[in-house]
């Protein structure tokens, strides 16, 4: 098992459900004018790619 | 019963909440077939690389209630919160890492009490062994009942349903994959608290007008860490600057992160001699950082609640603020549903972290330090891969058990929660003095730790601060705040153990050098590691993160 596949797909997975959320719905939190989920949802996205990019890399070079 | 501050969750939050419990069972699945033998069982066979390591090291100490915490304390104490990072850990975590690990990994201890008897003897590592397991079964009994309190308060969540549910997924993904799986998980959840919580962090500060926004609504006091601290009268904590790098940096930070078990085990799970000394110092950068994301939100809490926006930090039932909520409210206030559940998920995320820390402690120190110890000395390895299950699933029943007395007595629970803070303060004079110094004996040890204990509560009841202590009668002396109580019985303690060990050493026999290698200083081979580039030595890496602190202190100054 490599860990960092493992995160990769987990945050991918979530970064999809929240930035999913965001762009179907306009949930918005009291104190936030913008639509947060849209950001967010993008950020744990690309931490997501990040990481099984990384993961990727590391079976390459094995 | 105060009410619920009335957090609506989506489909979605929930979605994200299985997703996540989903992946940590899935975790322990996997784990589940490399575990053939007790020490993969709970020494994870010493073959976990080092940015694992690392980052497991941060995250079993993050549990809930130092994310609940430090927030709090954020908002009570502003900026100086930042010490028990700056001043307290970050240095700790250095000094375990190039200075203690040589003998902690060298010596091939399974464990921080066993490190003990190797190093002084049965006795010693016994008294540590069993103080040790009562501590851990309680902290996480403590914080379990935390974790209930508060999801019952946010959400209205069943106090048992969140209890038992979380302790049910902790101990079937320890239980399958031992250490490994939880070592492994905790990196999971190290991610998840940073991503889901940072974005608070911006938005709170967002909100009350930046850092300059901040400063202009909350005493100043509150926005430095270092200017104030000259007089006790004028900070936040009631510290001088003696008691905070004494108290608080030197005996509090360094008995914790360089003798608890639970932190230490995770570098001795490490793959080589020098991933373990790098795995606490490569864990400081990270730690170097989290002031921003756990403290900040709650320095930002007080001012939004002075600005007028619509937020306050809500009242106790008994009477001032509740700070405890800090973090949770400013999630409702700042989080729509599906940030929202990412955040909630971060939460528990970290309960469990610490929570499974505690449990995987818990087994190796009842497993090898007490039941091969002392109960079934010689019994065929896979005897003690049972015991370590068996012990696994009585750790979390115990637990839950803790949680629950906590519910009833309270006042309990506070209590042993001071205890503990002093049991580590003693030991870490036995640990210096028995790495650094070979004349340190059994006996010198032994009686050290006892009589430091002692002073301990001997300082307590003889100070009164906020109306604790003072229980042995005759009150000498007074602080301003229970902060710096703390901090000086645990100096008082440390001193104790300090000299009556070097007494009682200096009359006593000490063991021959030969019993003596890889155990302490001056008789242990330390590679050189010249030939690696300085990002994978720990020296080089350890000045780096110096340099970081000292720039943190300073901006914050």
């Amino acid at each position: 098992m490599d860990l960092r596949a493992t995160i990769g797909y987990f945050f991918s997975l979530i970064g999809i459900l929240v930035l999913g959320t965001g762009l179907a719905t306009d949930y918005r939190a009291p104190l936030v004018r913008a639509n947060v989920n849209l950001y967010t949802g993008l950020v744990l996205l690309a931490f997501g790619a990040v990481m099984l990019l990384l993961a990727r890399m590391g079976r390459q070079s094995r | 019963m105060i009410d619920s501050v009335g957090l609506k969750l989506a489909p979605v939050d929930y979605l994200i909440l299985a997703l996540y419990f989903v992946f940590v069972l899935g975790i322990g699945w996997f784990i589940r077939r490399r575990v053939s033998s007790s020490s993969d069982f709970l020494t994870s066979g010493r073959s976990v690389p080092v940015w694992i390591t690392s980052l497991a090291f941060l995250a079993a100490n993050l549990g809930a209630q130092e994310v609940i915490g430090m927030c709090a304390s954020g908002a009570k104490y502003g900026i100086m919160t930042a010490h028990f990072y700056w001043v307290g850990a970050v240095p700790a975590m250095i000094f375990v890492g190039i200075f203690m690990m040589p003998f902690y990994y060298g010596s091939r201890a399974r464990s921080v009490p066993e490190y003990l008897k190797l190093r002084f003897d049965e006795k010693t590592r016994t008294l540590n062994a069993v103080t040790f397991a009562v501590m851990t079964v309680f902290s996480s009994g403590i914080s379990m009942y935390a974790l209930g309190l508060l999801f019952q308060l946010v959400l209205g969540w069943n106090f048992t349903t969140s209890v038992l549910l979380s302790a049910a997924i902790v101990l079937v993904y320890t239980f399958m994959g031992g250490l490994t799986s939880a070592i492994y998980n905790e990196v999971l959840q190290f991610f998840l608290i940073i991503l889901g919580f940072a974005p608070l962090a911006i938005l709170a500060v967002d909100k009350a007008g930046g850092w300059g926004g901040i400063a202009a609504r909350i005493p100043q006091p509150m926005t430095h860490s270092w200017v104030y601290l000259s007089k006790a009268s004028e900070n936040t904590m009631g510290l001088e600057v003696f008691g905070l790098v004494f108290g608080l940096g030197f005996v509090q930070s360094f008995g914790y992160w360089c003798t608890d078990f639970l932190v230490v085990q995770r570098a001795m799970a490490a793959d080589s001699m020098s991933s373990a000394r790098r795995t606490p110092v490569l864990a400081a950068f990270p730690k170097m950082i989290m002031p921003f994301i756990v403290i900040i939100p709650g320095i930002a809490a007080v001012a939004l609640s002075s600005a007028g926006v619509g937020y306050a930090i809500p009242p106790k039932a008994g009477g001032g603020l509740d700070y405890d909520q800090a973090m949770t409210t400013l999630m409702a206030q700042f989080y729509p549903s599906g940030m929202l559940g990412v955040g909630l998920t971060a939460l528990m995320a970290s309960f469990m972290s610490g929570m499974a820390g505690n449990v995987t402690a818990f087994n190796t120190v009842w497993t090898y330090d007490i039941y091969q110890g002392h109960i079934v000395k010689n019994a065929p390895d896979s005897h003690y891969l049972w015991v370590a299950r068996i012990t696994t699933v009585v750790g979390v029943g115990l637990s839950i058990a803790a949680a629950y007395l906590a519910t009833h007595f309270n006042n309990i629970m506070d209590f042993l929660q001071l205890i503990f803070s002093f049991v580590n303060a003693p030991l870490l004079a036995t640990f210096l003095l028995g790495m650094f110094w070979k004349r340190a004996t059994a006996n010198g040890a032994f009686i050290g730790l006892f009589s430091g204990t002692a002073a301990a509560a001997a300082t307590h009841g003889l100070t009164l601060a906020e109306g604790k202590g003072g229980w042995l009668g005759t009150v000498v002396y007074s602080f301003p705040a229970t902060m710096a109580q703390n901090f000086w019985i645990a100096i008082f303690a440390w001193a104790t153990c300090f000299v009556v060990t070097i007494l009682v050493s200096s009359v006593t026999r000490p063991k021959p050098d030969s019993e003596l290698h890889n155990l302490v200083y001056g008789l242990t081979d330390i590679a050189h590691d010249g030939s690696l580039p300085w990002y994978k030595r720990p020296g080089p890496l350890a000045v780096v993160v110096v340099a970081a602190l000292l720039v943190l202190n300073v901006l914050f100054w």
